[in-house]
C-alpha cells in the first residue's frame, strides 16, 4: 500500500521509539487517512510522490 | 459590548528555571493576584487550577486543595487538565461559573514545575499529550509534529525560513521589556544561523523553552474598580487528538472554532483586536495562529510577520510579552499568563503601546487539539 507525501521532517531528538538521530518522519495520505512513516536518514523526500506505507502508523480516517 | 465576567486581579511569577517549589510558585502567583484585585481570600468562592501533569513532573497531585491551603481558604478547589491549554481551560470554566452566578469570585491559578527532570524524561511526559496509539507509536515528539506543519505550510503557502526567523526575533525583542520573561537576550542573525536543528525546518530557536512558573487571575462577577478588565467573549473547542485524522495540518480547526465563538459572543471582528497573546509554542504556531484567528488570510501570516505587521507598531500587536517563545512556557501557567499580559496592556501599563481597547488570548493544547480564545476589553 502506498500514500502520497504531504510533509516530512528530519528529526534530531532521540526518542524511545527512535533512539538513533537524525531520522526522517514522513506524513503521507492514503485516501482520507494520514499515515506516519519513520525512515533512516537519507535524501529529502519529495512532496506529492508516493511512499510505501509498510511499517507506518495509520490514522483512522479524517473526521472533519 | 457587555461583560460576561471581569478579571479584577492578575499576576505572574518570573518564568524560567526557578528554585521555588511548585506550591511556592502557585502560592506566590495566587497571593499576588488577590492583592492586585484588592480582595481578601475569604471572598473567593472557588479555586480552579490549570496544570498539565504535576504528578509526572514533580510527584505532586491534588493541586486544588494545595492552592486553597496556600491562600487560606476552604472552598471547592480542583485542577483542570487540557495539555498546554490547561490554564486557559481553567479560566474558561471559572468565567462560566461566575457568569452563571455560581460564585462571585473565583481564583484561577496556572502552574507548572518542569525543570527538575532530564530532557528525555520531559520529552516522554510531553508525548503523553498526543495520541499514544498514533503519534505515540512513532514516538513523534511535538517539535517534529510542528516541523511537519511548518514544511507543509511552506509547501502550501510559500512560507519561508526568514519569516519564521521574524517571529523568533520579535519574541525575543519583546521579552526584553518583560521583567518576568525567561529570556532577556535579543536574537541576532548569527544566532539564527548557528541554531542547532531540532526537527527541520525548525531549530532550537523556533521552540518555546522548558520552564517553571505560575500565573493567577481573579475572576469576578462585577468590576472591583476601574482597573478591572471585562471578559467580552470566550470560546473553546477541540479537534482530533491525532494529526493523522486531520484533513489539513497547516491550520487548526479548534482555533478557528474557538475564535469564531469568542468573536461572536463579544460582538467584535478580528480587525478590531489591538493586542493578542497567541500560543507560539513554535514559531510556525504563531504564523498559523494569526491566520486561524482571522488576523490574516491563510498563507499571509508569514509575510505579515516579516513585514512587521504583528510588531509593536503593527496593525495587531502579537505577543508583546515575548510569547511562549521568549517569556517561557510553564505549561499550566501559560493560558493564565496570557490573560495577565493582556490585562496589563488594557490597563495601559505597557509604555511601548498606545491605548489598547481590545485584546485577545489564544491558548492551544496538543497539536492544535484544544483551543481556548478570549476577547478582553475596557468597558465604561
Amino acid at each position: 500500500m502506498t500514500g502520497v507525501i504531504e510533509s516530512w521532517t528530519r528529526v534530531f531528538l532521540p526518542t524511545a521509539a527512535a533512539p538513533e538521530v537524525p531520522y526522517l518522519v514522513v506524513f503521507a495520505r492514503a485516501g482520507s487517512a494520514g499515515w506516519l512513516v519513520t525512515l533512516p536518514d537519507g535524501p529529502d523526500p519529495c512532496f506529492g510522490t508516493e511512499i510505501d506505507l509498510t511499517g507506518g502508523v495509520p490514522g483512522e480516517g479524517v473526521t472533519s | 459590548m457587555a461583560a460576561r465576567a471581569w478579571v479584577s486581579g492578575a499576576a505572574t511569577t518570573p518564568f524560567g528555571r526557578r528554585e521555588e517549589t511548585l506550591p511556592e510558585l502557585a502560592g506566590a502567583a495566587a497571593t499576588a493576584a488577590l492583592r492586585d484585585a484588592g480582595l481578601e481570600a475569604a471572598a473567593v468562592g472557588a479555586v480552579f487550577v490549570g496544570a498539565f501533569t504535576p504528578g509526572m513532573f514533580t510527584g505532586q497531585e491534588h493541586l486544588g486543595a494545595l492552592v486553597a491551603e496556600r491562600v487560606g481558604v476552604s472552598v471547592p478547589a480542583v485542577r483542570f487538565e487540557a495539555a498546554c491549554a490547561s490554564g486557559g481551560m481553567a479560566f474558561h470554566l471559572a468565567a462560566q461559573a461566575v457568569e452563571a452566578g455560581v460564585h462571585d469570585a473565583v481564583l484561577v491559578v496556572g502552574v507548572e514545575k518542569m525543570t527538575g527532570l532530564s530532557a528525555g524524561e520531559i520529552a516522554s511526559i510531553l508525548l503523553s499529550a498526543s495520541d499514544t496509539a498514533a503519534e505515540g507509536r512513532v514516538g513523534l515528539p511535538f517539535p517534529a509534529a510542528f516541523g511537519l506543519a511548518a514544511r507543509a505550510h511552506m509547501a502550501a503557502h510559500g512560507t519561508t525560513r526568514s519569516q519564521l526567523d521574524a517571529v523568533v526575533v520579535k519574541a525575543h525583542a519583546n521579552a526584553l521589556a518583560n521583567p518576568h520573561a525567561q529570556f532577556h537576550r535579543a536574537v541576532t542573525e548569527e544566532d539564527l544561523r548557528a541554531a542547532r536543528p531540532v526537527a527541520d525546518p525548525l531549530t532550537l530557536l523556533d521552540c518555546a523553552p522548558i520552564s517553571d512558573g505560575a500565573a493567577a487571575v481573579v475572576v469576578t462577577r462585577r468590576p472591583r474598580d476601574d482597573r478591572s478588565v471585562a471578559l467580552l467573549g470566550a470560546g473553546a473547542a477541540t479537534d482530533t487528538l491525532s494529526l493523522l485524522r486531520r484533513p489539513d495540518i497547516t491550520s487548526f480547526r479548534a482555533t478557528r472554532m474557538a475564535a469564531a465563538r469568542a468573536y461572536e459572543s463579544a460582538g467584535v471582528r478580528p480587525v478590531d483586536i489591538d493586542v493578542a497573546e497567541v500560543h507560539d509554542c513554535f514559531s510556525i504556531a504563531e504564523i498559523i495562529a494569526t491566520e486561524d484567528l482571522g488576523f490574516f488570510p491563510a498563507g499571509a501570516g508569514g509575510p505579515a510577520a516579516a513585514e512587521g505587521r504583528t510588531g509593536l507598531e503593527g496593525e495587531v500587536v502579537v505577543n508583546p510579552s515575548g510569547g511562549l517563545k521568549a517569556k517561557g512556557h510553564p505549561i499550566g501557567a501559560t493560558g493564565i499568563a496570557q490573560i495577565a499580559a493582556c490585562v496589563q496592556r488594557l490597563r495601559g501599563e505597557d509604555d511601548r503601546l498606545g491605548p489598547v481597547d481590545l485584546a485577545l488570548t489564544h491558548n492551544l493544547g496538543g497539536f492544535g487539539t484544544t483551543a481556548v480564545v478570549n476577547v478582553l476589553g475596557r468597558v465604561a
